[in-house]
């Protein structure tokens, strides 16, 4: 299918999709009641659902930009921001400071965030002195995952009250979101997608491997940091305000790569339109489908997304195999 | 012109390259063989910039180790041995040739797309320009990765075995194509081959590697003169002749 055909049928289902996001919950608002911008219609409008909505569409544009870049740098289809560290180093930063400063609750989210680029840094790190290749980042994303998992896990077993809290950080959810909470990750995600953008077009060359890309004039570790960096800043900004969305960075990459094909220029802009799209979906649903009570956005992702996921693998499989 | 003085590469406890010096004449088609293991395809990623040698690689008066990426690549196209065959189409392909010229946006201008067209017709490729690359026969995929590196427009182009693993008869049209390419488009080929008996059909020079040192490097008709081949590799030399033609072969002993 032509880009431009993609774009034309992408960007008004967002705007629907935003539309639908803020006309729809447990009290449904027509649009002329949110037009007029009055009484309980605007205190619903911009104290629930706009942040809401904003949250959904700037979870779904970092999530699915940090996706595409980690899989592009690693080649490997199942690199995502869960798996390559940077959830576990958000939620080892929540668990702590649940643990050793219970009071500092509304410094979760600068925690989470820190904790996520922190482990993003310490995989970089270690990836430098190992030579950055495309398999030595995974394999230390994964051990740097188990090792953070496995603190989790004992400092989680210390208090049940803990456990609680931390599993409703895990789950993934826009609930309770406020304006306020989103401009700074907003720029920051804002930022990552432009910087991913821009190094867009030196991505194109990596799908040859690293020798080849060298040969064209690419300094392949260099690019590989860059892009991991912006991954990172992306997936930590939206753990500071979502929790840990799971499927996301992993399956929207795909859904665009079945769209545009693999060059990340295209699939870079096409993935942020379908992860924000999803999102924002996914929330809707989770708020309208057992009305008044909610089922959060990360559950509803994992219910849609991995039976899609392994549609995807089913079809790629017997492509391949014709 | 590309020169390579008093290269050596030690990796681990083994030295891959030992005190390896040559130059590249322009304008020429060198092959460089040797045995399994004598260093052949460590030699291009020296050039390449992707092993810590100690020697100096130059090109014209430029020290490949000083200059960036993509300066080096602007006089320079390496074809590596393997490469993976990507979901994009041939003339998407070619166009990554482009990389070294291209601005910040990385986005083709019509000069660029230009270049791109008269790759692929270079390379007998055209026809395959909206094909998918990991749709191609194995010397279809010769065909359009030549056209990327010819895209690259540099003098000098480095070719790691580009006809493993590909049928006699596209092996001969492959390195037919170079020949071609060398004299139309004043190329200056280096090209790693197996098959001794192509690389003496088709070479102008040939550089001998053996145990990770130089055992020739000169024309063609010197490395046969003075029986360089049929000793560093153990062969017995044949010559047929066909006609006006002398066809020289080798067989193992």
């Amino acid at each position: 299918m032509k880009l431009r055909r993609i774009y034309m049928i992408l960007l008004p289902l967002l705007m629907l999709t935003m539309a639908a996001g803020l006309c729809f919950g447990s009290a449904p608002l027509s649009l002329s009641e949110l037009a007029a911008l009055k009484g309980t219609a605007r205190t619903i409008l911009f104290g629930i659902r706009l942040p809401r909505v904003l949250a959904g569409a700037l979870a779904g544009v970092g999530l699915s930009t940090a996706g595409v870049l980690l899989q592009t740098v690693t080649a490997n289809d199942l690199a995502s921001p869960n798996i390559i560290g940077i959830n576990s180093g958000a939620g080892l930063a929540v668990i702590l400071m649940l643990t050793f400063a219970p009071g500092a609750g509304t410094w979760l989210p600068l925690g989470a965030f820190c904790g996520a680029f922190g482990a993003a840094l310490v995989i970089l790190a270690a990836g430098s002195r190992l030579g950055s290749s495309r398999s030595g980042i995974l394999l230390i994303g994964i051990a740097i995952t188990t090792l953070f998992n496995a603190v989790i896990s004992f400092l989680s077993l210390l208090d049940e009250g803990i456990l609680a809290q931390y599993n409703h950080f895990t789950v993934g959810s826009l609930r309770a979101i406020r304006l306020g909470e989103l401009p700074v990750p907003g720029i920051v995600i804002l930022a990552g997608f432009c910087a991913a953008l821009a190094l867009s077009g030196r991505l194109n060359v990596l799908c040859l491997g690293d020798a080849a890309a060298a040969a064209l004039g690419i300094r392949v570790k260099g690019l590989r940091v860059a892009a991991m960096a912006c991954a990172a800043a992306c997936a930590a900004a939206v753990v500071s305000f979502a929790g840990l969305l799971g499927f996301v960075g992993l399956v929207v990459p795909h859904i665009a790569r079945a769209l545009v094909g693999e060059r990340p220029g295209k699939l870079i802009p096409v993935s942020a339109l379908v992860g924000g799209i999803l999102v924002i979906l996914a929330d809707l649903l989770g708020r309208t489908l057992f009305a008044p009570s909610e089922l959060p956005v990360g559950i509803l992702m994992s219910l849609i997304g991995a039976p899609y996921f392994l549609i995807l693998l089913v079809r790629r499989k017997h492509h391949a195999g014709n | 012109m590309l020169e390579i003085k008093n290269l050596s590469l030690r990796l681990g406890h083994r030295q891959v390259l030992e005190d390896v010096s040559f130059q590249l004449r322009p304008h020429r088609l060198t092959v460089l063989v040797g045995r399994n293991g004598s260093g052949k395809s460590t030699l291009l990623n020296c050039v390449n910039q992707q092993l810590p040698y100690t020697g100096i690689i130059t090109e014209g008066e430029k020290n490949l180790a000083l200059i960036p990426a993509r300066e080096r690549a602007k006089s320079i196209a390496i074809l590596p041995q393997t490469l993976p065959s990507p979901h994009i189409t041939v003339r998407e392909l070619a166009g990554l040739g482009r990389n070294p010229w291209l601005d910040f946006t990385g986005r083709l201008t019509d000069t660029d797309k230009q270049a791109v067209e008269a790759a692929l017709r270079d390379a007998d490729a055209a026809e395959l320009a909206e094909r998918y690359v990991d749709t191609l026969s194995g010397g279809e995929k010769q065909r359009v990765l030549l056209a990327m590196i010819l895209a690259q427009n540099t003098p000098i182009a480095l070719l790691d075995e580009p006809t493993a693993h590909l049928d006699l008869s596209y092996e001969a049209a492959f390195l037919e194509l170079l020949r071609k390419l060398k004299k139309e488009r004043k190329k200056t080929f280096l090209v790693i081959l197996h098959d001794l008996n192509l690389a003496v059909r088709y070479a102008d020079d040939l550089i001998v590697l053996d145990g990770g040192k130089i055992r020739f490097a000169g024309t063609k008709e010197a490395c046969l003169e003075q029986g360089v081949l049929e000793e560093t590799f153990s062969l017995r030399r044949f010559t047929l002749r066909d006609g006006a033609e002398e066809r020289i072969f080798f067989t193992a002993e």
